[in-house]
């Protein structure tokens, strides 16, 4: 079962990995130069079998396209894909047997090309992809359990909320890679132009609704400025706009019971009454409704928003637009976590973990090798690689921090120490069709073609007809 | 002669066919027969079980997939219309012109349908954008204030049809001035002696003998706008409140969103049954030969 408890001590955790606690890690992993990691394959998986011995064996490995110059390998991973081939070379240099062929895809691709490969019977051997679709194909048990497959000690190097995360039907469907853990992040030059900075979080990084209101109010200029940018045109990046659900007190699930929903509540209605209302006020971006993630970012680049929702990962997009001279206000950036209603405690964090999965396989050896390859994927060097690549949390305590020092990373950590981090539903086996249900319902408030009530009353009948097939 | 004797002494027509036709029978054929097979099935991604005319049913009764219906006629209805109606117009307005001025605008007209439909939707995202967007701009310099073209409900299936519009156009133009290429001069002239002004030269000759041009207009791009989908894609995912749903979104997102190909291929049967019939009535009512 899948409680807020658990996603709490999840990230409680974190917490203590990152604070450094993890005493089994030889030596912090931060220390290690890039380049080492780079030109040196992982150990954790190199079980150094005689080759010559092995069969024969091809895997074929797709990824989502998530890395391109990595820090220390940029000249080797000028394109998409890349990295993940060098990857794959040093797996096949240590295993001389295996030939690994790797396709990366296209986002859109990781749902529609995956799933019409599955249908047809020839899915990938391993997957590297979102928590949020691995899970579904775990739901219909195409997965390989991989809980036998890895020694204790590795197993329980992940954190167990994420290890509960990926565990569905008693199976550990993935290896968790990395996570992010989405909030808010602001533009602090557009806050001092409007002589707003007083009503910026303070050190503690939070504010009530109130509070927050008062500094949209101070920012926003009619027909000109829109100090909140969001969106809710699609299902990408409903974490979001859940976020204010949240901080006011509503839950999408109680209790990790996926049968129904509960975001139809009072705190529920409160939340999208102060949307739709700021909205009304001119504070949220015009075209909510169907505006997309790139107009929501080019609208902070232009500065005529100056608060967003994201993780830390957004702060590198940013500032490689800002070195494409994309940006025509300075880039100060803060973060803060979503407003909180009085005596709620949330700050509305969502986190959404990235792993590596592997396909049920008839052929043994290639059974073997695949999960070896998944081993290899998630072994703490890369695992190191890819939280300071993708500005992400890793999911192995043994990596320790490897944002050491970074003020914005252990605010991070320590919200999510404080507060946790919200049920989003990842592991439900409707997920992906619950999910699209409720941006229909929001844009008919935000257009006030309906009433928040009538609205979350219409999403919950909605969603509690597809989620009645959990029971 | 029977069948089997004439379909021998046409064998090396066949084979000659066979280019054509194996693509065909792999890409189009087979995979429609799978996808009609499919859907009478509860088919998810591991397992499929054959439950009749269930998906059938259960369409009957959904009420997002009636909406969407229901989007698609009136796109349907709004588009072809005015995209026929244009491209008719402009090819008579083209026609005229000596030949390398009618080559350009032959090319500018036919561009659109060469672009990628992806490249071609950003600008048209952009010039819908509600803050920084063309339109709005050249709006403002009339007075006219912010509109959210693709945000409001009441503009944004108009905003799309816009759009289908715009780029559906270059392959009608290219079929009329061919079609008016084709028709002989002298039953032009026959009419002018006749004392026919220029609309009665138009209505009584031009169009009547343009039919068939007309009929294949008709139907290809009714079977184009029927399966309108990266526009709805790229520009509204369905949205404002599912007011741009349309049956081909719907399919796409039943199947890869949701995961239920057999419920999705129910709807593309669907979708071709409605097609199919709107292609019948077009021939009934316009497929009468022409006489010379």
């Amino acid at each position: 079962m899948k409680t807020r408890i658990l996603l709490v001590a999840l990230l409680v955790l974190t917490v203590v990995a990152l604070a450094g606690c993890a005493q089994a890690t030889p030596a912090p992993a931060a220390t290690k130069a890039p380049e080492a990691a780079a030109t040196k394959a992982p150990e954790a998986t190199a079980t150094k079998a005689p080759a010559a011995e092995e069969e024969k064996v091809t895997i074929v490995y797709w990824a989502d396209p998530r890395f391109q110059y990595v820090k220390g390998m940029e000249d080797q991973t000028q394109e998409v894909g890349d990295y993940e081939k060098i990857l794959a070379q040093q797996f096949m240099d240590l295993h001389p047997n295996v030939t690994v062929e790797v396709e990366t895809l296209q986002w859109n691709e990781l749902s529609t090309k995956v799933a019409a490969a599955i249908a047809a019977g020839s899915p990938p051997d391993v997957l590297k992809d979102y928590l949020g679709r691995t899970s579904a194909y775990a739901n219909q048990g195409l997965l390989e359990p991989l809980q036998d497959a890895i020694p204790k000690e590795e197993y329980d190097d992940y954190l167990p909320s994420l290890v509960d995360l990926y565990t569905i039907n008693g199976d550990l469907h993935g290896l968790p890679l990395f996570f992010w853990v989405t909030h808010l992040i602001g533009n602090t030059t557009i806050a001092k132009d409007a002589g707003a900075e007083d009503l910026l979080p303070d050190d503690s990084g939070t504010w009530t609704f109130d509070q927050f209101e008062q500094a949209l109010a101070a920012q926003a200029i009619p027909d000109k400025r829109w100090p909140l940018a969001m969106q809710v045109s699609s299902e990408q990046g409903d974490y979001n706009t859940l976020g204010y659900f949240w901080g006011m007190g509503a839950k999408l699930y109680e209790n990790g019971d996926y049968t129904h929903t509960a975001l139809n509540s009072p705190e529920g209605v409160a939340a999208l009454t102060k949307l739709v209302e700021w909205y009304n006020k001119g504070y949220i971006i015009p075209g909510v409704t169907t505006i997309s993630n790139n107009d929501l970012l080019n609208a902070m680049y232009q500065g005529q928003s100056a608060i967003t929702g994201g993780g830390l990962g957004l702060l590198p997009v940013v500032e490689g637009a800002q070195k494409e001279g994309k940006l025509t206000v300075d880039w100060d950036p803060y973060i803060a976590a979503f407003p909180h209603a009085d005596g709620v405690n949330s700050a509305g964090l969502a986190a959404g973990p990235t792993g590596v999965v592997v396909f049920k396989q008839k052929d043994p050896a290639k059974r073997k090798w695949a999960i070896e390859f998944a081993r290899f994927l998630a072994s703490p060097e890369l695992e190191e690689q890819y939280a300071i690549n993708a500005n992400q949390f890793p999911s192995r305590k043994s990596v320790g921090n490897p944002f050491e020092g970074d003020p914005k990373f252990t605010k991070v950590a320590e919200w999510i120490d404080k507060y946790g981090v919200e049920d989003m539903g990842l592991s439900s086996p409707t997920y992906g069709e619950v999910r699209v249900l409720l941006q229909p319902e929001l844009q008919a408030a935000f257009l006030g073609k309906k009433t928040p009530e009538q609205a979350l009353a219409d999403y919950e009948k909605a969603a509690n007809e597809v989620l009645s097939q959990n029971k | 002669m029977t069948l089997a004797k004439r379909m021998w002494k046409a064998r090396w027509a066949y084979v000659f066919l066979l280019p054509a036709l194996i693509p065909f029978f792999i890409f189009i054929l087979g995979p429609l027969l799978a996808g009609l097979r499919l859907s009478f099935y509860e088919a998810r991604l591991a397992d499929q079980t054959f439950i009749g005319f269930g998906n059938f049913i259960k369409l009957a009764h959904d009420e997002a997939f009636l909406y969407a219906v229901k989007n698609t006629f009136i796109f349907v209805l709004v588009v072809v219309p005015v995209s026929i109606t244009l491209s008719l117009f402009i090819a008579l307005m083209v026609y005229p012109l000596r030949g390398s001025v009618q080559g350009f605008f032959r090319m500018a007209f036919y561009l659109p349908v060469v672009a990628s439909g992806v490249v071609l939707t950003m600008v048209w995202l952009y010039i819908f954008n509600p803050t920084y967007g063309l339109l709005n701009y050249l709006l403002s310099l009339v007075g006219i204030g912010r509109v959210e073209w693709l945000g409001r409900t009441e503009t944004a299936l108009l905003s799309l049809a816009i759009v289908v519009v715009s780029w559906t156009l270059g392959v009608p133009i290219i079929l009329f001035i061919a079609g008016l290429a084709g028709i002989p001069k002298s039953l032009h002239e026959a009419a002018k002696i006749d004392g026919a002004n220029s609309w009665q030269e138009f209505w009584h000759v031009t169009l009547p003998l343009l039919k068939p041009t007309l009929l294949f207009v008709l139907v290809t791009q009714t079977i184009n706008v029927f399966q309108v989908f990266i526009v709805v894609l790229l520009m509204t995912r369905g949205g404002p409140a599912n007011s741009t749903q349309t049956i081909v979104y719907r399919i796409y997102e039943t199947a890869f969103t949701f995961f239920r190909f057999g419920y999705a291929s129910a709807m593309g049967v669907v979708l071709l049954l409605i097609v199919g019939s709107v292609a019948v009535v077009q021939f009934k009512l316009l497929g009468q030969e022409v006489q010379y």
